[in-house]
């Protein structure tokens, strides 16, 4: 596989499943002529053509330079990269229950742990930092609304 | 020039009130540390800074984010100088001479000749964005659906064309943002499109998050390759930052030939930093009676560049002012925030709101004079902030990038977005897809699909509308010509 071929690939299987997905979009008499599909149908044409002719000209290419993602040679970037997006995704669903001091403050030591291993006293001065200086920037400065969860009560202002 | 002048005092006005001028230094401030971060550049900068602005009057907020604009395009050039890594594309170029000549000891020349020419570079700029925006503005007013169809269709193909890598991964980009464009409630017909069941999705996607994730998440994880690198800066070789009577007489001519050029080139859609500093580059040694010392330390090939590349900053400003379309990835950010805000840049912007749109151009002038501050006297500690590990910059930027997400609607799912949009952005950069004509189709998307459709059913169905009308005719035979120009270009490349 090479990179043209991949992201030609790529871009004509998601033009099929796009326009598959045009065809499901219901038609009402209401509205204008044109209808909500009419420009959908286009844009899956672009992304299939365009799809298609880097697969042909690849496929006829005199030199091919092979491309991996790298998931077997280097797991330790997608392990990385997937590991911060589910403590994203985590850290959106316990904001408001946690609050945003403690939430933050646990996201952040665990995007420093993914990134500076080993040095757990740095990061977790980081961590805290980060949150207390964000909270008093955002919430106090800028009187931005934040969730105070746990801390509701406690904190001073 | 009456109007001129008396809008211009208008925004003088609103520029010098003390709360402006204090996130003018604060902005450009964050800009110019931001854009010396290795990797990072003005984009992130502003994606990273977007909840800065939340509360703020959108006038203030549009102040605060041009600082951090330009803030981040002086700032881009300090990385390149010192340590030979741009921040961003639009500083490759201030690393052929910059470094050369920071490595034969004149670092401290090199550091003033870039930010004196940045500073001229901003002001020629700002001189033309105050003549151009408000003719523009008006002859955009008189657009119907089919000139708007066709203008944002010209703004696409001219980014494709103009932005890196092959063509056809350009249309490519364009086809998957207008795909991410259609998600959500059709505004016309109330059909619900491509949702997949996700409730969540229904009111489309906010191109804000998706911007969060490609430009801040996604750059963090290409920096991930380059963890361990250390740079070494010393300070006390940089010297005396100030330029000396023979660089000023090398440069002034550069510097003032690159403010034009930069402005003219940042105006088109998507021909960004990087081309005005490379064009600026190859003009000014094809001037030089001395060619065979650029690349070596000729502070032409710095001071040239530098100038294109402010003066490309203000450039973008005029399609995103005065027609609402964005000329870079950068102006784009600023856009969604700016629409976050209940503004919508363009034409409309000039009559109803013009303390805004005046107020911006009349703040650059402060601006520039700021950032010049910060960059001559405090430019030695400054670069000292490239000895930061990335290990610790990093983490910092993807705490922002969330917690900005958080800030944009206060939605759970915007979090699933933004990762899974960072994912997206690293993959595509990976695949070398570019990322501009993606973030121009998703902005630009509701709106090209609202005008074809207006202007199909005002012409009863028929195409030719597009092609009857002779300003939309103008606008596809310019993006006719760009596309020509581009595949001749890439037929030259591929024979040689």
């Amino acid at each position: 596989m090479t990179k043209n071929l991949t992201a030609g690939i790529l871009a004509v299987v998601l033009g099929i499943a796009y326009l598959i997905g045009a065809f499901m979009v219901p038609v009402y008499e209401a509205g204008d002529q044109i209808g909500p599909r009419a420009f959908p149908f286009l844009v899956a044409a672009i992304v299939i053509v365009s799809g298609g002719i880097l697969v042909a000209k690849d496929l006829r290419a005199p030199e091919r330079v092979p491309f991996t993602w790298g998931f077997s040679s280097d797991p330790v970037l997608w392990l990385r990269i997937l590991a911060i997006m589910v403590l994203g995704i985590a850290y959106g669903l316990a904001l408001d229950t946690l609050g945003y001091l403690i939430a933050t403050f646990l996201f952040m030591v665990g995007v420093c742990s993914l990134i500076n291993a080993r040095k757990h006293g740095q990061n977790l001065l980081i961590a805290a930092i980060f949150s207390l200086v964000t909270f008093v920037v955002f919430a106090v400065v800028l009187n931005l609304s934040l969730p105070r969860g746990l801390l509701g009560d406690v904190l001073p202002f | 020039m009456d109007a001129i002048l008396h809008n211009l005092g208008l925004g003088f006005e609103v520029a010098l009130q003390p709360v402006n001028l204090m996130w003018l230094v604060i902005g450009g401030l964050l800009g110019t540390i931001i854009g010396m971060l290795p990797g990072l550049g003005p984009a992130t900068g502003v994606a990273v800074l977007i909840p800065l602005t939340y509360g703020m009057n959108p006038a203030t907020a549009l102040i605060t984010m041009a600082s951090v604009y330009y803030g981040a395009m002086f700032g881009g050039s300090r990385a390149s100088i010192m340590i030979n890594t741009p921040g961003d594309a639009s500083a490759i170029v201030s690393c052929f001479d910059g470094y050369p000549m920071a490595k034969q000891g004149r670092a401290g020349s090199a550091l003033a000749t870039s930010a004196i020419a940045s500073f001229v570079g901003g002001i020629v700029g700002m001189v033309f964005l105050i003549f151009f925006t408000a003719p523009v503005a008006e002859m955009a007013l008189k657009f119907g659906p089919a000139e708007k169809f066709s203008l944002m269709l010209f703004a696409l193909t001219a980014t494709i064309t103009l932005s890196e890598g092959s063509v056809v991964k350009g249309f490519l980009a364009m086809g998957f943002g207008f795909m991410l464009a259609t998600i959500g409630i059709d505004g016309q017909s109330g059909a619900i499109r491509f949702t997949m069941g996700i409730e969540a999705l229904q009111d489309g996607i906010d191109f804000l998050v998706i911007m969060i994730g490609f430009y801040a998440i996604a750059e963090v994880f290409k920096n991930f390759s380059s963890l361990d690198l250390r740079y070494d800066v010393d300070a006390k070789s940089i010297g005396r930052v100030w330029m000396t009577g023979e660089d000023f007489k090398r440069s002034w001519k550069p510097i003032l030939r690159g403010g034009p050029l930069g402005f003219f080139i940042g105006v088109l859609p998507g021909a960004g930093g990087t081309i005005a500093t490379f064009l600026s580059y190859a003009i000014e040694k094809s001037f030089s009676r001395k060619p065979e010392e650029f690349g070596k330390g000729a502070v032409e090939g710095l001071a040239g560049p530098e100038s294109a590349n402010n003066a490309c900053s203000c450039g973008a400003l005029v399609p995103l002012l005065t027609l609402g379309i964005p000329g870079s990835g950068t102006a784009a950010v600023m856009l969604g925030a700016l629409m976050m805000l209940g503004v919508r840049p363009g034409p409309i912007l000039f009559e109803q709101h013009p303390e805004i749109a005046w107020g911006v151009i009349a703040s650059m002038l402060a601006g520039n004079i700021v950032l010049l501050l910060i960059n001559l006297p405090l430019a030695v500690p400054l670069v000292q902030l490239l000895k930061t590990p990335q290990r610790i910059m990093l983490p910092m930027i993807v705490g922002l990038a969330y917690m900005g997400t958080y800030f944009l609607n206060y939605a759970n799912f915007d979090f699933v977005l933004v990762s899974v949009s960072a994912l997206g952005g690293y993959m595509l950069s990976r695949l070398s897809i570019p990322i501009p004509p993606l973030v121009l189709a998703l902005i630009l998307g509701g709106m090209t699909e609202q005008a074809f459709r207006n202007s199909l059913t005002i012409a009863n169905g028929s195409p030719m509308i597009f092609v009857t009308q002779p300003i939309s005719l103008a606008f596809l035979v310019l993006a006719a010509i760009s596309l020509i120009y581009a595949l001749k270009r890439h037929r030259k490349l591929t024979q040689v």
